[in-house]
């Protein structure tokens, strides 16, 4: 199989497709205002030739500021496409299976860590958020109950160790507004 | 997306922003008057453009490039489109002296495995695609996932379907995938 881990990891199609979705748009864009000048030229269409004061400007160009940022928009979209095109295709899922090819986003790692911290005795909501090096948990709950934090790490504990990454694991405690 | 067309796009945008930029470089080099921009100014012959519009092949030359435009357009957004579905799989089959060809038609082999799959406890919904990616056939199946179901089982029995599947399939590069995707948190 093709990637790494020889488990056909998913992953999303490369940056520069929507590069080359844009492109082609512009192309066609330009190729349909060529055709417009075309038929006006062949007079088949009445009207002025678009693209004439374009070839005029560059006949003798002439500066104005607005022109210079129009000029470094232009660059740096340029910079932009050169990135994109080398940037490897982005990791999007977490393996979570050693056997086989079975993946999660981190977002439903987080999901999953939500819903077992909110199952605890004592958390009102739980909201996580999952990155490749950290798990953090925060939930709103008696901040007086000393416990509280180690039942929510216990019960986080066995989702998080299928994040192939061990991150580490934060467990905040907040009291709920009804007690500030 | 295959290996090679991901490639060949990574290419063409590579080579567009590389021009792009430089376009840019040189445009508001000749602005301020730069000499090397004023020598490449030189080598273009600006003068040529201003006059195109009254030569007599310019209507052609007009209708030429529509043409090229609108056809590279139209095939860089082709390209773009992600056509990956593969619908049917040709299995060699031998008994003794008779041998012959199965066609299997993965979309049937997935989506029975999705049904099995969606009856586990814990799993919403099971989605399935056989689709080529970068070069591979994988089958995809994506669980809808309880927030609170267990996971372990739910990874069991994709280890158990992926058996199956290679059973069904025995010595063929066809490989599984299963992504669980977990619901989002509803309160009562």
């Amino acid at each position: 199989m093709s990637d790494s881990q020889g488990l056909c990891e998913p992953r999303p199609a490369p940056r520069a497709r929507g590069w080359i979705v844009v492109l082609g748009l512009v192309l066609v864009v330009a190729g349909v205002v060529v055709a417009h000048d075309a038929l006006v030229v062949h007079g088949v269409m009445q009207g002025v030739v678009w693209l004439a004061p374009v070839l005029g400007w560059l006949a003798q160009p002439s500066w104005s500021a607005g022109f210079y940022g129009a000029a470094v928009l232009v660059g740096l979209c340029g910079v932009l496409m050169v990135a994109s095109a080398v940037a490897p295709r982005p990791h999007t899922h977490f393996r979570v299976d050693e056997a086989e090819s079975v993946w999660m986003r981190p977002v439903d790692v987080a999901r999953a860590c939500s819903a077992r911290a909110e199952r605890q005795m004592g958390v009102l909501t739980a909201r996580t958020v999952v990155t490749r090096r950290q798990v953090v948990v925060t939930v709103t709950g008696d901040t007086s109950d000393e416990s509280l934090q180690g039942r929510v790490l216990a019960a986080v504990g066995p989702v998080v160790e299928l994040v192939p990454t061990s991150p580490q694991v934060r467990v905040r405690v907040v009291a709920s507004r009804q007690d500030v | 997306m295959s290996a090679v067309k991901a490639f060949v796009l990574r290419v063409i945008v590579g080579v567009a922003g590389l021009a792009l930029a430089a376009a840019a470089v040189w445009v508001v080099a000749l602005g301020v008057g730069a000499g090397w921009a004023q020598r490449v100014a030189g080598y273009a012959d600006l003068g040529f453009w201003g006059a195109l519009p009254s030569q007599e092949w310019f209507g052609g030359a007009l209708s030429a490039t529509a043409g090229v435009l609108i056809v590279v357009g139209v095939v860089l957004l082709w390209c773009a489109v992600d056509r990956r579905g593969v619908s049917q799989w040709q299995v060699e089959e031998s008994a003794g002296e008779v041998s012959g060809r199965i066609v299997v038609r993965l979309d049937d082999v997935a989506s029975a495995v999705a049904q099995d799959l969606a009856r586990v406890p814990g799993v919403t919904k099971a989605r399935y695609a056989a689709q080529r990616d970068r070069g591979d056939t994988v089958l995809t199946i994506r669980l809808r996932v309880a927030p609170d179901a267990d996971i372990d089982g739910v990874r069991a029995v994709c280890r158990q379907a992926a058996e199956d599947i290679r059973g069904a399939l025995p010595g063929e590069e066809i490989a599984t995938r299963f992504i669980l995707e977990i619901n989002r948190i509803t309160k009562a």
